[in-house]
């Protein structure tokens, strides 16, 4: 049974008619084409499908098409603050940060949800907020790290 | 080495930006016009006889487009190919051949639960599944097997034809290991376990093949020897190699877990057969449940020391289990049975070891590659032995350690080595000696401190045929560079070190340097990410490509600054005659000239490296297998719950000889993360198989390190300067993962007592313990 929803995606309003049931990962990667967003596990237990959904972070992987009537939906193709790299983007290149890169958009979006709420956290805080994003690279520390420095440069632009 | 520009200090990745972006095409992004979504149905039973699969009602239900079994494999389902080569390129006399025992589909008997017995490609993946669901196999249920020592008594349940299930065997024998007993001061035996670990990369792994209207087929898929799998493909699909294209996506990690995997050829058929494109992608519970995890170990343990501590014999009984199939198993038995015995300067060597099948999921390649449960064991065993001598653990590695120069029982000759450095600076760094004499018993949650010295190989050869790597630099119209190399991207880094070493060569910036993501049509030939190779080999053969490729753009050069080519440097992008930087022209001018001057050519600069080790003679296993050996030390400190068992970990501090860190954010990012997934295998992870059935294939279940595991973690790299490898290069990536569990192991042992001999040490096992030993002490 096919569903017509009306979201913004990424900033920009879109209708898309959907299978009710189709999973808001499956909806991103195979019908609009944003195959940014990771399948880790299909299971909501690795974090790597993490999108925004009304500005909170949700396992993509667990939420159906046909909930979405009005939301608002930021993947990490909408991370880009205009044409520059949001913060936690530059800071994830520049502190090494991502080694395979798999879970580093769903990553990336916990990152800035968090910074958007706090934006200045520990790195307790950060542990915790980012503990349902599984990385087997990087060991996590530059993770860390590199959230730090996001959030200072942030920080430092809104000073600014 | 001095004045290096690029090498040697720290680089973002060269594929950073595609990576933070989403734009980095992982297998499972691939998408192609009229693809198709392919499905695989396995064995519900550990052993059985599969006596008939009849496909008729899934081929009649709307939407499936192809369906394939071993009926469908060319010559009757060919087995998986070794790439062990002679001069021929013919399978090589290896002192370790693999066991290639592996067809596209199981062959008649399937042997674990998960094994592959046939496939569907259909429109959507509900009508694959629909398919996979009307397929009706008939089995004959066989007795199973699943502890390898019970495979290997007789009567046992035969899985393939050999006798008591010995997939391979290794005897070795060093010296007088009966005299060496004799002489010792102490002696220890020990029995240690260890557990299946997954490789639990991120990315699951897919397969996307099309095949073109010349019966031409290609592959976007994720693999660790891209090359390997090329012949692997052609000769398991009867194809000539020529038909075989497999281009290289982002791998979203391997950890050797990418290496030879039923995916692809059986993506291949299915492609084959429907004649459109057909992606067939694993879940994470296939990549559990079917996918080569580092396999389960038991292994008993004799070692003496004298007073001193010199370790006088070593006598070691191992009992791998190969699960299903052997594969790769032979090299993995041959790593636990050899390799720690050039870390220490034994002398006195007595090993049995065996591969054996089990009705279980075959084992394979992960970082360590039979290191890591060896390493434990013997680490283990060695803090055991200092406190029966009376030596602070520290100080009986420091005695036995390897040193530069020397040439091991195994015929290994070491030519860098830093681990005494290592040790001392582990142990200074920690604060080991201060630690060491803390009185714990004051805290309610005791805290210990232990270590762990490894040895790895920086690439590892067992065959005398080509083991070496190809590059190719190829110099541009606008001065931009192009490298091709047929190493393998998973991650690591491995693209960054080798345009930083074109860089450093040319004269150029990194960001001036193209790497193409691996084609088989036009990379050339490596063998690809495994034994530590990438860096120590691939990097010798892509700084010869460049220093090639600058020759060719110093002739051009020289026309244009009227000078000797020989005379030529290239730094800062310009080229000059050394000691005159005024004459220069640009790298671009250049570059240029060489591009569009009539009778001008392409600087196509090639390079070539077969590292000089030796394999081991076939019957005395003695030879130089790696042309560059690393070392480590690594420090942890935790704190022990005695109530509930719950080990924290408080730090780490690790010192590796890297021989040279030619990009260090990348080695230490290389060392973090191996120390999180060595403490997975040293605390937490664990396959559990009941049965023959994996009962956690999922990441609910088994669990990985998170965020919240994780301690502070101090790393430093020792530079050896290796003098074979690229400005003193050696691998970092495996060695970083071999030492952490038994130190992990050895500081619970230090907080309170208890001896886990059993990977993972849970919980469980350590209030067990405790409750023994308290038990014990109430009788006595």
């Amino acid at each position: 049974m096919k569903k017509t929803i009306h979201v913004t995606l990424n900033g920009r309003p879109t209708n898309l008619e959907v299978p009710a049931h189709r999973l808001l990962l499956d909806l991103l990667r195979d019908e609009i084409g944003l195959t940014g967003t990771k399948e880790g596990c299909g299971t909501g237990d690795c974090g790597a499908c993490t999108v925004l959904l009304d500005g909170k972070p949700v396992n993509s992987c667990l939420i159906f098409s046909g909930e979405l009537d009005g939301a608002d939906i930021v993947t990490i193709e909408g991370l880009k603050i205009g044409p520059e790299l949001h913060p936690v983007q530059k800071a994830f290149i520049q502190d090494g940060g991502a080694q395979c890169g798999y879970c580093t958009p769903g990553m990336l979006m916990m990152a800035k949800s968090l910074l958007d709420e706090n934006p200045d956290p520990s790195d307790e805080e950060i542990r915790f907020a980012l503990s349902g994003n599984l990385c087997r690279c990087t060991g996590y520390a530059k993770i860390v790290q590199a959230v730090q420095d996001a959030a200072a440069e942030l920080r430092a632009k809104r000073a600014g | 080495m001095a004045d290096l520009r690029v090498v040697g200090h720290s680089h973002p990745r060269v594929d950073g930006l595609d990576k933070v972006t989403g734009t980095a095409r992982f297998s499972p992004d691939i998408k192609l016009p009229r693809m198709i979504v392919g499905k695989i149905l396995r064995s519900p039973h550990p052993h059985a006889k599969v006596f008939h699969v009849d496909t008729s009602r899934a081929a009649r239900l709307p939407g499936v487009k192809a369906i394939v079994t071993a009926a469908d494999t060319p010559d009757g389902n060919r087995r998986s190919s070794t790439y062990q080569f002679d001069d021929q390129g013919e399978r090589a006399a290896s002192s370790t051949p693999m066991v290639m025992d592996q067809t596209v589909f199981c062959e008649g008997v399937a042997r674990f639960v998960g094994d592959e017995v046939a496939a569907v490609a259909a429109i959507d993946e509900e009508t694959a599944l629909e398919a996979l669901s009307l397929i009706k196999v008939d089995y004959d249920l066989l007795p199973p097997v699943f502890n390898p020592l019970k495979a290997m008594e007789p009567g046992a349940p035969l899985l393939h034809d050999v006798e008591r299930n010995i997939a391979y065997k290794f005897v070795i024998r060093r010296g007088d290991v009966e005299e060496g007993f004799a002489q010792a001061h102490v002696i220890h035996e020990e029995i240690y376990t260890t557990q299946l670990q997954h490789q639990a990369y991120l990315g699951p792994t897919a397969c996307v093949a099309d095949v073109d209207g010349a019966g031409r087929i290609s592959l976007w898929t994720e693999l660790q020897s891209p090359f390997r799998a090329r012949r692997l493909l052609s000769d398991m699909l009867g194809l000539p190699a020529s038909k075989v294209r497999i281009f290289q996506t982002h791998v979203g990690g391997g950890f050797g877990g990418k290496h030879f995997k039923r995916v692809q050829p059986i993506c291949a058929l299915l492609a084959l057969k429907a004649r459109r494109p057909v992606r067939l992608c694993l879940t994470r519970e296939e990549e559990f449940i079917a996918s080569p995890p580092r396999h389960a170990t038991h292994i008993r343990l004799k070692m003496g020391a004298s007073r001193d501590g010199a370790l006088v014999a070593k006598e070691t009984y191992i009992v791998l289990n190969s699960g299903a199939y052997g594969e790769v198993g032979p090299i993995i038995l041959d790593t636990m049975t050899k390799r720690v015995d050039s870390l220490y300067r034994f002398a006195n060597i007595k090993t049995d070891s065996f591969l054996v099948y089990t009705n279980t999921v075959p084992g394979g390649a992960f970082r360590g590659f039979g290191n890591p449960p060896m390493d434990f064991a013997l680490e283990s065993h060695m803090d055991t032995l200092a406190e029966k001598l009376a030596m602070d653990p520290v100080e009986l590695r420091l005695k036995n350690a390897r040193r530069v120069g020397e040439v091991s029982a195994h015929g290994w000759e070491v030519k860098s080595c830093a681990l005494t450095e290592c040790i001392e600076k582990a142990a200074e760094a920690s604060r080991w000696k201060e630690k060491r004499a803390r009185a714990k018993s004051s805290r309610s949650k005791p805290r210990g401190i232990g270590i762990g010295c490894m040895i790895h190989v920086s690439g590892c050869r067992y065959y005398p045929g080509f083991y070496g790597s190809n590059a190719v630099v190829t110099i541009g119209d606008n001065g931009q560079v192009y490298l091709l190399s047929g190493e393998s991207e998973l991650g690591q880094g491995c693209k960054t070190v080798m345009a930083q070493i074109v860089a450093e060569e040319l004269g150029i910036r990194v960001a001036d340097i193209v790497v193409p993501d691996l084609d088989t049509d036009f990379s050339p030939h490596s063998l690809g990410a495994y034994a530590d190779r990438t860096t120590h080999i691939g990097g010798n053969a892509t700084r010869l490509a460049a220093i090639d490729a600058k020759q060719q753009l110093f002739e051009f050069a020289a026309e244009m600054l009227e000078a000797d080519p020989g005379d030529l440097v290239a730094q800062d992008g310009r080229i000059f005659p050394k000691g005159s930087p005024q004459r220069a022209v640009t790298f671009l001018e250049v570059a240029r000239r060489s591009w569009f001057r009539a009778g001008g050519k392409e600087i196509v600069g090639r390079g070539s490296w077969d590292p000089p080790s030796v394999p081991p003679d076939p019957e005395s296993q003695y030879g130089n297998v790696s042309s560059a050996y690393t070392f480590g030390a690594q420090v942890a400190e935790v704190e022990v719950d005695p109530k509930t068992g719950k080990v924290t970990i408080l730090n780490f501090t690790a010192a590796h000889d890297v021989g040279k860190a030619i990009n260090p954010m990348a080695v230490e990012g290389q060392l973090e993360g191996a120390l999180v997934q060595g403490a997975g295998y040293g605390l937490m992870e664990d396959m559990v198989g009941v049965d023959g059935r994996t009962y956690n294939p999922n990441f609910l279940n088994y669990r990985l390190p998170t965020m919240l595991d994780i301690a502070p973690m101090k790393i430093m790299m020792v530079e050896s300067n290796d003098p074979v490898g690229p400005y003193g290069a050696k691998g970092v990536a495996e060695p970083a993962l071999v030492a952490t569990a038994p130190a992990l192991a050895n500081a619970v042992y230090h907080a309170i007592g208890v001896r886990i001999t059993s990977l993972p040490v849970t919980p469980q096992k350590i209030l067990a313990a405790l409750r023994a030993k308290e038990a014990k002490r109430r009788s006595e």
